[in-house]
């Protein structure tokens, strides 16, 4: 249990409207593994990608780096920090565009009191491991493309040798062949560093290759988690099952009717009660979550 | 008959790049066929060429085009407006925010009440009645609504509307879907699908997804840097692919969760 958070929850207060974005999250990440929180817009996980990141004030609950505390809720960053580092979507607009990728590359090392020396040598090593030509480092963001900018940023989040780096749709804006190429790189730095990674992801087809273990959120609660093949092969809570039921299948010869499915996970939902996302016991407190299997959680008593 | 056949299509910038290199491709009535290709293949601009729709710099140099035999495209000029109308990837800018959605479908029906005869008080029942026909369950409630109070998907179920409203025999749809929860996809797929099989209208579909593709086509074309790589039927060009290109499109689409 490297980065711990227990019992998140987040408001957002605006015109008078109060917004639980998040309610009631706990979970954890392991160096070396890789937590995939996947849900839909709205479901609050990329708010939970902030608040592990030290981006985003809690306004309940609790952080913890290796039992101590840090980040929220006073928003003070502590020793947890400079460990947890994050990739963006958009990584074009992630970048300074007046900013050489040299420079981008090396920010994080300031902090640490690294001579210049030090930082090029360590920026040409990770251009380098990510597959870049070290010639990137002379260009500008405008001047490479959106690939090759994702690989930046990777580059970026791992050179002050972070324990833990939280991907928020790391693949989202890219193309299906560079999608496959930056997971693959992922994966293989996964592997040389012990890095662990948090994915944010609304895309639960991406992340068989890289997930040790799944959380599915949905109305800011996590309705299911577990190892990722207990969750992908065998979902227990009807909106796992329509968030997998709903992804066309890549191949005209298997019949698919997502539309159909998701209908009737919907209409399942509705019919087992009590139910923790529909019924309004649930959806106004949580039914907490029940074990299935070996760490396999569901916030369903019917599917329990 | 043949309802769209688009034949020998390039695409030119101002400054002399070509974007789309003889292009072409031909839709049946009642058939969706895909355009399919990665950023920069110039599916989309393939797709609005097709409309008049291209952006400033950008023009059809040659080729022709034509729609249940009315040709609208000749040597690479419009002659003729085609009866094809369009959806596009973010519904929400498509429409207009400052009009709450009754007020826009109420204008579009009095546009082509002008040609049609559609008497102005059966414009509020048609528009009703239009967003029923989408699977909008409580039309009056979203009439009553702005564009940004409602979700994506209900916004391009508004579009679908809109388009159908015209009664087109081609329905151009580019990235229908794309930024769309998946489980909202699924139902927008599934109301095109079912849009098409009711009303017999043919539906260039351009999309990158080769999931939704292999879903929702009877035919695909692969496009790779302005070219066409590829024209066949789905089961063809997913289990016979006759291209490099496609290859490695195919292998890269991420394998799938098995449990259904």
């Amino acid at each position: 249990m490297d980065l711990v958070l227990d019992d998140i929850g987040v408001v957002y207060r605006r015109g008078g409207y109060e917004t639980r974005a998040v309610r009631g999250v706990s979970l954890h990440i392991r160096k070396g593994e890789t937590l995939a929180i996947v849900g839909e817009s709205g479901s609050g996980k990329t708010t939970i990608a902030k608040v592990a990141a030290g981006l985003q004030k809690a306004t309940s609950g609790s952080l913890a780096w290796r039992s101590t505390p840090y980040g929220a809720p006073e928003g003070a960053r502590g020793t947890g920090s400079r460990r947890v580092q994050m990739v963006f979507q958009h990584p074009v607009q992630s970048l300074d565009p007046l900013w050489r990728i040299r420079r981008a590359v090396q920010e994080p090392l300031w902090h640490g009191g690294a001579s210049r020396r030090e930082a090029d040598a360590r920026a040409a090593e990770l251009i380098t491991q990510v597959g870049l030509d070290p010639s990137v480092l002379d260009r500008y963001p405008r001047q490479i493309s959106g690939g090759q900018a994702q690989r930046v940023a990777i580059a970026r989040a791992l050179i002050a040798k972070p324990e833990i780096v939280i991907l928020d749709e790391p693949t989202a804006s890219l193309d299906q062949t560079v999608r496959a190429r930056i997971l693959t790189l992922l994966a293989e730095l996964q592997a040389g560093t012990g890095v662990g990674y948090l994915m944010i992801t609304h895309d639960i087809s991406s992340v068989r290759r890289l997930a040790t273990r799944i959380a599915v959120m949905y109305h800011g609660l996590i309705v299911e988690s577990g190892p990722a093949s207990a969750v992908l092969d065998a979902p227990r809570h009807p909106y796992t099952r329509a968030l997998i039921a709903a992804v066309p299948i890549a191949d005209p010869r298997v019949p698919w009717n997502g539309a159909e499915h998701v209908a009737r996970h919907r209409a399942g939902i509705l019919a087992q009660a009590p139910c923790p996302v529909e019924s309004s016991p649930c959806r106004d407190h949580g039914t907490g979550l029940h074990q299935v299997g070996s760490e396999h959680l569901v916030a369903c008593t019917a599917a329990a | 008959m043949t309802l769209l056949s688009v034949e020998g299509l390039s695409i030119r910038t101002a400054d002399g790049h070509t974007l789309v290199r003889d292009f072409a491709l031909d839709v049946n009535p009642g058939e969706i066929v895909g355009i399919v290709g990665e950023s920069g293949s110039g599916k989309t601009m393939t797709a609005l060429s097709l409309l008049g729709l291209l952006p400033a710099g950008v023009s059809v140099a040659c080729g022709d085009a034509s729609l249940s035999g009315r040709p609208f495209l000749r040597d690479g000029r419009v002659c003729e407006r085609p009866n094809a109308t369009m959806i596009f990837q973010n519904p929400t800018a498509a429409l207009n925010p400052t009009m709450k959605i009754e007020a826009q479908l109420i204008r579009l029906l009095t546009f082509l009440g002008k040609r049609r005869g559609t008497g102005r008080r059966g414009r509020r029942a048609r528009a009703e009645a239009l967003l029923e026909s989408v699977g909008i369950h409580e039309p009056r409630a979203v009439l009553r609504r702005y564009p940004h109070q409602l979700s994506g998907g209900m916004n391009q179920r508004v579009m679908v509307a809109m388009a159908v409203a015209a009664e087109p025999s081609l329905l151009i749809a580019d990235e229908p879907t794309t930024g769309l929860d998946v489980t909202v996809q699924a139902q927008i797929l599934e109301l095109i699908r079912s849009t098409v099989a009711s009303r017999g209208i043919g539906v260039l579909f351009v999309s990158h997804d080769m999931g939704v593709i292999a879903q929702t086509c009877r035919r695909v074309a692969v496009m790779y840097h302005g070219e066409l790589r590829e024209f066949a039927d789905v089961d063809d060009v997913f289990h016979a692919p006759r291209d490099a290109y496609t290859e490695e499109l195919l292998a890269s689409t991420l394998e799938q969760p098995s449990e259904r």
